[in-house]
């Protein structure tokens, strides 16, 4: 008959839980769900979704897509995003694309505030946050447009300096949105302010563009977004990876058309 | 006070907010902004949307302007029980819907290029036959979606299938046929036998197949 001392085998039991414990945590650590943003660095609307997750404080795992080897057309990326558009989004079994809704989504499943939300959950409030989302495509647009940043690196164009106007017509949008808030959506900062920021931004760094004189209000917003503690580490490399190749081109495409 | 919807009938995205408007079964006052007119660049309407785009919606002290920002407003605010799902709170769900809308509005940029209608209405000039490719490619993906669900975001009507529809819709303004893409053509069927679809976009619809038709093939002058 075996006789085990009563301490020891509470001993035992307590070990036991303990390893079970730690060996379960560690198999969760192992195949713990890891959010994976795949993204391009110098794109602004692969940078826009990182900033959210940065905000947000998520783990996640990034995995770059080399379009200049055209890897988002290939079957292995077509499988994560059918339409072959960066960024996409995978958490676990979801897959999620376009930037805007991979914004949203992140907001909606993990932001914990239940004040100054990145993503108000308010009607009225989420309202002007997501009519901002939509109207800063366009604005996006027009920002890009006068930039001709494809025609300048694919291609032979140079700037349309006339076209500048497009630009002044999107500051005065965002000036008209900012009105006398601090940010573009209000007073506290949200995910609007990221997307609406960002091709000021890119003017700024691509082509050196720094007329506020008719806009002070939103050159300070601007500022305000490039000071928060997660911008440079989500922005950095890939503006400047996207500013010298527009700068270099563009000096290359000066040259030629002389 | 009751909702103020600012509304194009010739224009997709402004139908999309009155088909949520109909689905939700919210009351709603229309104010016609005509665009032929250039009434949206006035003064006025740049007060309601500095965009000057229609449409925008009026909600006692807010105002919420670009098509499916309003849409997905309407739905945050009413939509209960079985309209929930129109706009569905799950946030994996959710991140369907929003995704569609978003990538929705490439493909209604696709036809609108391709259709021309500023071009057409203003400046005498023809479609862009040249990009029928884009249209196309905007089609295949609509159809490869359907490949894998009833309707554009998932097994429910959402609001995403309001906007897809009246931007797929708006092709009839040539003709365009869906032949080639036999699962758009039967769910835009589908979503046509809703009971407030007719009553939506029928009559924005014959504006501009009329409008269209008299630009595009004018009534020769006969003489002697």
């Amino acid at each position: 008959m075996i006789r085990v001392h009563g301490n020891t085998i509470l001993t035992c039991v307590i070990f036991l839980q303990i390893f079970e414990i730690h060996f379960s945590y560690s198999i969760r650590k192992t195949f713990k769900m890891v959010l994976k943003l795949y993204l391009m660095p110098a794109s602004p609307p692969s940078r826009n979704a990182l900033m959210v997750i940065n905000a947000l404080g998520l783990e996640h795992e990034i995995k770059p897509v080399n379009v200049a080897k055209g890897e988002q057309k290939q079957p292995e990326y077509l499988a994560v995003n059918p339409r072959g558009k960066i960024p996409a989004l995978q958490d676990g079994e979801y897959t999620i694309a376009e930037s805007r809704a991979i914004a949203c989504y992140l907001c909606n499943k993990y932001e914990k505030n239940s004040e100054n939300r990145l993503y108000p959950t308010c009607p009225q409030a989420r309202g002007v946050v997501d009519q901002l989302l939509y109207a800063s495509e366009n604005m996006n647009d027009m920002v890009i447009g006068y930039l001709n940043v494809g025609g300048v690196i694919f291609g032979s164009a140079v700037v349309d300096e006339e076209k500048v106007t497009e630009l002044h017509k999107a500051l005065a949008l965002a000036n008209t949105y900012l009105g006398s808030n601090n940010y573009v959506a209000g007073e506290h900062l949200t995910i609007a302010d990221f997307f609406t920021a960002s091709p000021f931004i890119m003017a700024e760094e691509l082509h050196d563009f720094n007329d506020y004189t008719n806009y002070p209000a939103v050159k300070a917003w601007i500022n305000r977004v490039r000071a928060l503690p997660y911008f440079d580490k989500t922005n950095n490399e890939g503006l400047a990876a996207i500013a010298k190749m527009y700068k270099d081109k563009l000096a290359a495409n000066k040259a030629a058309a002389k | 006070m009751v909702i103020v919807l600012y509304h194009a009938k010739i224009s997709p995205p402004s139908r999309g907010v009155l088909m949520t408007i109909r689905a939700l079964g919210l009351d709603c006052e229309i104010k016609e902004i005509s665009l032929f007119t250039g009434e949206q660049y006035g003064d006025d309407y740049k007060k309601i949307n500095p965009r000057s785009k229609v449409p925008a919606l009026v909600d006692e002290d807010i105002t919420v302007c670009e098509s499916r920002a309003i849409a997905c407003y309407l739905c945050n605010k009413y939509a209960k029980g079985d309209k929930a799902s129109l706009y569905p709170s799950d946030a994996n769900e959710r991140a369907i819907v929003d995704m569609q809308l978003y990538a929705g509005e490439w493909a209604a940029q696709n036809y609108l290029t391709y259709l021309n209608p500023a071009g057409v209405f203003r400046r005498g000039e023809k479609p862009k036959y040249e990009t029928e490719p884009q249209v196309k490619d905007s089609l295949t993906y609509t159809e490869n979606l359907l490949k894998k669900h009833k309707f554009i975001a998932g097994d429910n009507l959402t609001i995403a299938d309001f906007f897809a529809f009246t931007d797929v819709l708006f092709l009839d303004l040539l003709n365009f046929s869906l032949d080639e893409f036999p699962l758009v053509k039967a769910w835009r069927q589908n979503i046509t036998s809703l009971s407030y679809t007719s009553e939506v976009n029928d009559e924005g619809l014959k504006l501009g197949k009329d409008g269209f038709e008299a630009k595009l093939n004018p009534p020769k002058e006969t003489g002697f």
